[in-house]
């Protein structure tokens, strides 16, 4: 192998993507390379000798440049923290570390390529047969198989950024910018549609770039310059089509969705690989990659080649080859074409009638044995001729996934060995080599009539005039026909059906022989078209096998089922850009200046403390406390039905609710368990404002709607208004002489009493203010508009300053409340928590016309609740965490019989407090003592009925 | 309306911490200048600019014959100028109503007046609405990659209710004076989350933070645009 330094490049080619007059270096498996910029990694490599790229997946067989168009998995590398890129699609850029994949400890000397010698005890379906059993050892075969049969390794350490998605609308999308594509765009934005073509190189053009039919080329992009409705994405992969004409395509860190009116598949075709001995070799390339070496960047692909020639572009190869200086030892010319002669003429040995038998070499192409295939399909080897490359150009695969995700057929026509697309689908077109079409004056007319009929499907133009489409159909008739079979020698040496994860003729025959006689079960049992490529390089190969081994057409061997990808797409790419979003209340900056311990709330932040939870339960207690509360749902009922509609929504009582009042409500669901609560002011005779809880107040919302709809909505109007106020719950015996010092409303105990609402302004700013107490003290609720809500928390902040205000958080609330034992829905209650056994009871107005939950909850008033929320008490000294289970020994055994759903220390009462779903009969016993089990221990705990704290309420009240 | 007091966008906050000059309109503080307003036009000439316009008035008008008492005769989606601001169809029964700072309540007021007896709710969504406005060549793509909307082709002057960075939004086109523009109406809790997604997908296009002093230079006075001083 030639060290870097001794270069491949040739002289300045026309059309080449280089810029000679700048270099760089980069480095491969740590060794130095030179390149240029414009140089893909694989042709910076090539240019400066390497040719081994990779180690194969099971056999760690090196693999060297084979299709040069990232179709096949024999270029793969891990570029820094990056693995899997295609070394022949990835631009080189300077510093970049490249290292091979799947190979230990290095490319050229892989001790796993030992693997290849035993591969007469690897059979195809070789891990199914040997590391299902036994069960117990499949951790370790899977830790073995991890390390040995991987591609690329990802850095766990690794953070990459940059990913995001868009999306696109267009009403022709043409995939694929070669000369049928352009063609196609070119027609259809001549229509007037809007038209987005894309192309997965860095340049359109497809085989026009580098084949020698590219005089056509600049005249093409000069006109879709001067074309403003077409829009051109290059670098960029459709990789997937999806119900009316959606497409996913990827460009780079870029995923786009692309809704299109009609799309055009003028995607080309694969190149494909020939069946001998030793195919696998470096030095083996496809037609393509020759041509895009020597034309696109100015490297010689070797020395001396052989060339195996099946159609008229195949002379395409030898030329590029001989205008490189490439000594072109043989061709190998199934098929005689007209240059053919020419060749002959100026000195090339052309060996008509004859294909490729086998390769031959260790780690490289060295020779090639060339021969005939006699009548019976046997081959008769005839010549050795010694040379570094083999060059395939032979067959061709249409590169039809999309069309096929899209309900296209493929008929195999055996005339020109290739799939023929049926069953178009309304607004979708192939155009070009995918459908036949293997010279360039064919594709652009197939391309043009393509884009026509596109433009025609949007009502855009009249569709091909009469004559061009007879030109099209005399033109399809007159394709060449294709005669070359993919090639199977009967000897010694291993054919790869499979590159991606080495699977050979032999394995094929194996599996069919073994009842895997369908393409989908070959697939599946062989792997074959499993791999990076997913049978691009192997599908036709392997559907000719398949027929082969059973002895039926090839038609009738069956296609396997095109899914997206078509080609390979980072994870990344799909999760896109970090988009979480997060609601903020009003006051939000300033708890976070005041350095809150902020806590995920649905999707709310919330202060979870301000440093000392306990502290501030006791300046709530004993001086004023404020707490942010606007997360609190709230609904505005508006219009003569609302107090009907808020009786059926709610368990309780609301119509004879006065103006200027406000009461705590229950909602109940059609079983009678407890789905929300909240309370509800009565602003006006038809006005109603009632709060949800936080977490329930998108779902609530649409419920009610959902009632509203349903035909309860009569004479009322519900506006959600959860944002519109800020609301900050201002409690503890100072209360309302902070209060007092920002606004004129009288707040004495007369004038505002418990359970009342007031509209006033508060520190100038319009305020609703509820009296209410879920921590026990007095306490106002204050909702104004949320622009306001910063400027009057700072006010209330403020004028609380010398009463010794703090501002508290969810964890101090919950200490509060839990010591006048209230509940919280969802934490104390779960699904089956219906408002008897919830301990509401008191809220059920069974005597109510109907409300949602009435049926249900009149069984059970009848029946009795068996399970009850209740309070407890404890002195041990361990607070029992949330969710422990309540036992109770019976004839020796421990049997669950509730569980606690909250529990704190109280630094009020100085112990422990908390709430429990008990057996009825137990939770009725007030000082009943049962055990809590936690950790292998059984703690006593107490019933305790009512609140904790002031029972009476009377502090609430003052 | 209150002079003592001004209400505060979600972002107001980080704006004044970050140096912003303030000016008031309507009882709201807003941004007059993040940096330069020659820059911030060059912004939005160059690329796109984002400007915080939560000041806004902002109403719905909700019952059967709310078309009726607006007098607008709309398909869903269309808007037209009344009253000084534009209103919008976004259901057969639904109108929003998008006014200059402030004016939102002598609106309201007037549509009071005149609802006599018709059943029709109004209520004043103005605190409980961030609206950010994002204009310049390249705001249809930035928004692109947050939604799915043909924002290329969204119609000047019209509304949609859409997805945009996983939340809901009101979308309306407003453009500027040459350029596109669009206001993204969401919950006020999520104005400054959704200020974020956008300076970030617009990252590639050198989006900017814009005032008032630059959007008003840009702006298009033409009042059939229902257009802002």
């Amino acid at each position: 192998m030639p060290e870097s330094g001794t270069s491949s490049r040739l002289g300045p080619q026309p059309g080449e993507t280089i810029d000679r007059s700048r270099s760089f270096e980069f480095s491969f498996d740590g060794r130095r390379f030179s390149a240029h910029p414009g140089d893909t990694i694989a042709s910076a490599l090539a240019a400066g000798g390497a040719r081994v790229l990779s180690r194969s997946f099971k056999y760690h067989r090196p693999r060297g440049l084979l299709c040069g168009a990232g179709h096949c998995p024999n270029c793969l590398v891990q570029a820094g923290d990056e693995p899997n890129v295609r070394a022949c699609q990835r631009q080189v850029e300077a510093g970049m570390a490249v290292r091979s994949q799947n190979a230990w400890p290095s490319l050229d000397f892989d001790a796993l390529s030992l693997t290849q010698f035993l591969s007469p005890l690897m059979p195809v379906g070789f891990y199914y047969k040997t590391f299902m059993r036994p069960r117990a050892l499949w951790p370790l075969y899977e830790d073995f198989l991890r390390r040995v049969a991987g591609l690329g390794a990802v850095d766990p350490a690794s953070r990459p950024t940059g990913f995001a998605k868009q999306f696109l609308h267009a009403d022709v999308a043409v995939v694929g910018g070669g000369p049928a594509g352009i063609s196609a765009a070119l027609a259809a934005a001549g229509e007037g549609a809007r038209v987005m073509l894309f192309d997965e190189n860095p340049a359109l053009g497809g085989h026009l770039r580098f084949a020698g039919s590219g005089g056509v080329l600049p005249g093409l992009l000069r006109e879709l310059e001067n074309q403003p409705r077409i829009q051109v994405l290059t670098d960029t992969a459709v990789v997937g089509w999806y119900t009316d004409h959606w497409l996913a395509a990827v460009q780079g860190k870029r995923l786009f969705k692309i809704r299109a009116r009609a799309v055009v598949v003028a995607t080309g075709a694969y190149e494909q690989p020939l069946l001998f001995a030793g195919n696998d070799l470096p030095g083996v390339m496809l037609g393509g990659a020759v041509q895009r070496l020597i034309r696109l960047y100015g490297v010689a692909p070797g020395r001396k080649a052989v060339v195996v020639a099946a159609d008229e572009e195949s002379w395409e190869v030898v030329a590029a080859l001989r205008e490189a200086g490439v000594e072109v030892a043989a061709v190998a010319a199934s098929h005689p074409g007209p240059r053919a002669a020419a060749l002959e003429a100026s000195g090339v040995p052309v060996l008509h009638g004859h294909t490729i038998l086998a390769a031959l070499g260790e780690g490289q192409v060295r020779g090639a044995v060339l021969g005939r295939v006699d009548e019976r399909g046997r081959p008769v080897a005839e010549k050795v001729v010694s040379c570094e490359l083999i060059a395939l150009s032979s067959a061709w695969a249409p590169a039809a996934e999309l069309a096929y995700m899209a309900g296209c057929r493929g008929a195999y026509d055996a005339e020109r060995a290739e799939f023929r697309l049926e069953q178009m689908r309304p607004g979708l077109y192939v155009a070009g080599r995918i459908n036949g079409m293997h010279a360039v004056e064919g594709q652009l007319l197939d391309g043009r009539l393509a884009g026509l009929e596109a433009a025609a499907h949007l009502g855009l133009g009249s569709g091909p005039a009469p004559a061009e489409a007879e030109a099209l159909r005399a033109r399809r008739a007159a394709q060449p026909r294709r005669t070359l079979p993919p090639v199977q020698v009967a000897g010694e040496g291993k054919q790869f059906v499979c590159l991606c994860e080495d699977v050979t003729d032999q394995d094929v025959e194996t599996a069919v022989a073994e009842g895997y006689d369908s393409s989908e079960l070959l697939k599946r049992y062989s792997t074959i078209s499993m791999g990076p490529c997913q049978g691009k390089m192997c599908s036709m190969n392997a559907l000719h096998l398949c027929a082969r081994a059973r002895g039926v057409e090839v038609a009738k061997a069956g296609r396997t089922t095109a899914r997206p990808p078509v080609a390979p797409v980072a994870l990344g790419a799909l999760a896109g850009a970090h988009l979480e979003p997060v609601q903020l209340s009003a006051a939000h900056d300033w708890h976070v200046e005041r350095g809150a311990r902020m806590m995920v709330a649905g999707l709310w932040l919330r202060p979870e403390h301000y440093g000392d939870p306990t502290a501030e339960v006791e300046a709530v207690r004993q001086r004023v406390g404020l707490i942010d509360v606007s997360t609190l749902g709230k609904l505005q009922f508006t219009g003569p039905g609302a107090g009907t509609l808020l009786e059926r929504l709610y368990l309780n009582q609301w119509r004879r609710l006065g103006v200027g009042r406000v009461r705590y409500g229950v909602m109940g669901n059609d079983e009678g368990v407890v789905i929300d609560d909240g309370v509800g002011a009565r602003l006006g005779e038809e006005e109603w404002y009632v709060t949800t809880t936080s977490s329930g107040a998108a779902a609530i919302f649409e419920l009610i709607q959902w009632w509203m709809q349903s035909g309860w909505g009569e004479g009322v109007h519900l506006a959600e208004l959860t944002e519109v106020f800020a609301a900050f719950n201002l409690a503890g015996p100072q209360a309302r002489a902070v209060l007092q010092k920002l606004t004129d409303l009288d707040l004495g105990n007369q004038a505002f009493p418990y359970m009342q609402v007031r509209q006033a302004r508060v520190a100038d700013i319009p305020c609703r203010l509820l009296r209410i107490g879920f921590t026990g003290e007095l306490s106002y609720e204050l909702h104004c508009p949320a622009g306001y809500g910063r400027p009057l928390w700072e006010a209330l902040i403020q004028a609380g300053g010398e009463f010794g205000i703090a501002p508290f958080g969810l964890e101090a609330q919950r200490v509060l409340r839990l010591e006048k034992a209230h509940i919280i829905i969802g934490q104390d209650t779960d699904a089956t928590s219906d408002a008897f056994a919830a301990g509401l009871e008191g809220m059920v107005k069974l005597d109510k016309p109907d409300f949602l939950g009435k049926r249900s909850l009149l069984r059970v008033a009848a029946e009795g609740p068996k399970q009850r929320l209740a309070g407890f008490e404890m002195s041990s000294q361990v607070v029992p965490e949330e969710g422990l289970q309540i036992v109770e020994r019976r004839s020796g055994k421990l049997e669950i019989i509730g569980w606690v759903t909250s529990s704190r220390f109280s630094p009020t009462l100085k112990k422990i407090i908390g709430l429990c779903w008990l057996p009825a009969a137990l939770a009725g016993r007030s000082g009943a003592e049962f055990s809590i089990y936690r950790e292998g221990e059984l703690l006593a705990a107490r019933v305790h009925h009512g609140a904790f704290y002031d029972p009476e309420g009377t502090r609430l009240r003052q | 309306m209150n002079a003592a007091v001004l209400q505060q966008s979600p972002l107001h906050h980080r704006a004044a911490r970050s140096g912003a000059q303030l000016a008031a309109a309507g009882g709201w503080q807003r941004v007059r200048v993040y940096t330069s307003v020659a820059q911030e036009v060059e912004a939005v000439r160059r690329g796109a600019g984002l400007a915080d316009e939560t000041a806004n008035g902002k109403l719905l008008v909700e019952g059967r014959e709310a078309a009726e008492l607006l007098g607008v005769d709309l398909r869903i989606g269309a808007g037209a100028s009344l009253e000084g601001g534009r209103v919008y169809r976004l259901r057969p029964d639904l109108f929003f109503l998008s006014t200059p700072p402030g004016e939102q309540e002598g609106i309201l007021e007037t549509l009071r007046a005149r609802r006599a007896g018709r059943f029709l709710t109004l209520t004043d969504l103005t605190p409980g609405r961030a609206e950010l406005r994002l204009a310049g060549p390249a705001s249809p793509q930035v928004l692109s990659k947050l939604g799915g909307l043909d924002f290329e082709h969204f119609p000047d002057g019209e509304a949609r209710q859409s997805s945009l960075a996983k939340t809901p939004q009101l979308i309306l086109r407003r453009d500027l004076r040459g350029a596109p523009a669009f206001s993204l109406i969401t919950a006020r809790s999520l104005g400054a989350y959704l200020w974020d997604a956008l300076l970030e997908a617009g990252r590639e296009w050198h989006i900017a933070p814009i005032g008032q002093a630059a959007l008003a230079l840009l702006e298009d006075p033409s009042p059939s645009q229902g257009g802002r001083p």
